[in-house]
């Protein structure tokens, strides 16, 4: 069956001009949060999720180390996500917990010698497992809690989850229209 | 292409008169977006948050005008001058004339707000991303 749901992407203008002209450039790294891939806002915990990727730009247009915004207006692009349900894992359900669990367990050995005991594995553990083509991975979903500008300034964390973000891995393969929806100027949460 | 103002709405407004020593100086804020509602083709909106600091009060204004175009909104639109500059250009005199009613009939001298060049508050934007 193909599943199709609505993802929001939080970004500058100049990166969302990009995106419509071609398409998504992938988040690459194993401390992502799925892995290598795109990453959208859905609806569940939040039944905002477009409200969150306008706050995710604001809050990643601040540059920590020079202290001033990489870029004054924000962009928010509601892109349709397609793919089949064989290939999604849903880590707010759980089945998709137990498909982490087994992977966690399939890549017990590797974990141990990366040494990466005392950090989130989750995005490690998918992305070895669609390196070495374990499991058909497509898109995957969880819930997740995300710092924006406020949580930023004020030093908040939480353990509880306030989102639920998708990763789709082959933008091209999974993304089948891309829309600006909004596009605004960021004010200056330090003042 | 036609374009034309369809409708405004004023959504949010918070005025309060400051209760100790008048300030020593005003100063103005605003910040302005547009939006691209999915139910309408054609259709968008530009919101601007105006923030005042009088010497005798503060006023806090949130307005939305929704615009109407005679063809489907493309992402190019969306991307171009016109919702950035020339849309909040029309709906800028309307949010000023509010402000100066609603500050008059308030009891206080009438705030006018500066007018804006929206061609360059755009530039601004854009030269402080591209550094």
């Amino acid at each position: 069956m193909l599943l199709q749901f609505n993802g929001f992407h939080g970004t500058s203008v100049s990166a969302a001009k990009q995106i419509v002209s071609s398409n998504y450039e992938t988040s690459i790294g194993d401390d992502e949060w799925l892995g290598n891939g795109v990453y959208f806002f859905v609806s569940g915990i939040s039944s905002k999720p477009e409200e969150q990727a306008k706050k995710w730009a604001i809050a990643e247009a601040w540059d920590k180390d020079k202290q001033v915004y990489k870029y004054k207006n924000y962009c928010v692009i509601n892109s349709v996500i397609e793919v089949e349900e064989d290939n999604f894992i849903d880590l707010t359900k759980e089945e998709g917990v137990e498909i982490l669990t087994y992977l966690a367990e399939c890549f017990e050995k590797k974990l141990n010698k990366i040494s990466k005991r005392f950090k989130a594995v989750d995005g490690l553990l998918i992305n070895l497992a669609r390196e070495e083509g374990i499991l058909p991975i497509d898109v995957v979903k969880g819930n997740f809690y995300i710092k924006f500008a406020k949580e930023r300034i004020k030093r908040i964390t939480l353990r509880t989850s306030n989102c639920t973000i998708c990763t789709v891995y082959e933008p091209t393969k999974n993304i089948t229209n891309s829309n600006i929806i909004e596009i605004g100027d960021i004010k200056d949460e330090t003042k | 292409m036609k374009i034309q103002l369809d409708n405004w709405k004023v959504i949010n407004v918070n005025f309060s008169s400051l209760k100790d020593e008048p300030r020593e100086d005003n100063s103005f804020d605003l910040s302005t977006g547009h939006f691209f509602p999915k139910e309408i083709d054609k259709s968008f909106g530009v919101g601007f948050e105006i923030e005042i600091k009088d010497k005798f009060f503060d006023l806090f204004v949130e307005a939305i005008f929704m615009f109407k175009l005679d063809e489907d909104i493309t992402e190019e639109f969306k991307l171009s001058n016109f919702p950035k500059i020339n849309a909040p250009a029309i709906a800028f005199p309307f949010l000023r004339a509010y402000v100066s009613n609603l500050t008059l009939q308030s009891g206080f001298d009438p705030v006018i707000l500066p007018s804006i060049n929206f061609v360059q508050f755009a530039k601004d934007k854009q030269e402080s991303e591209a550094e």
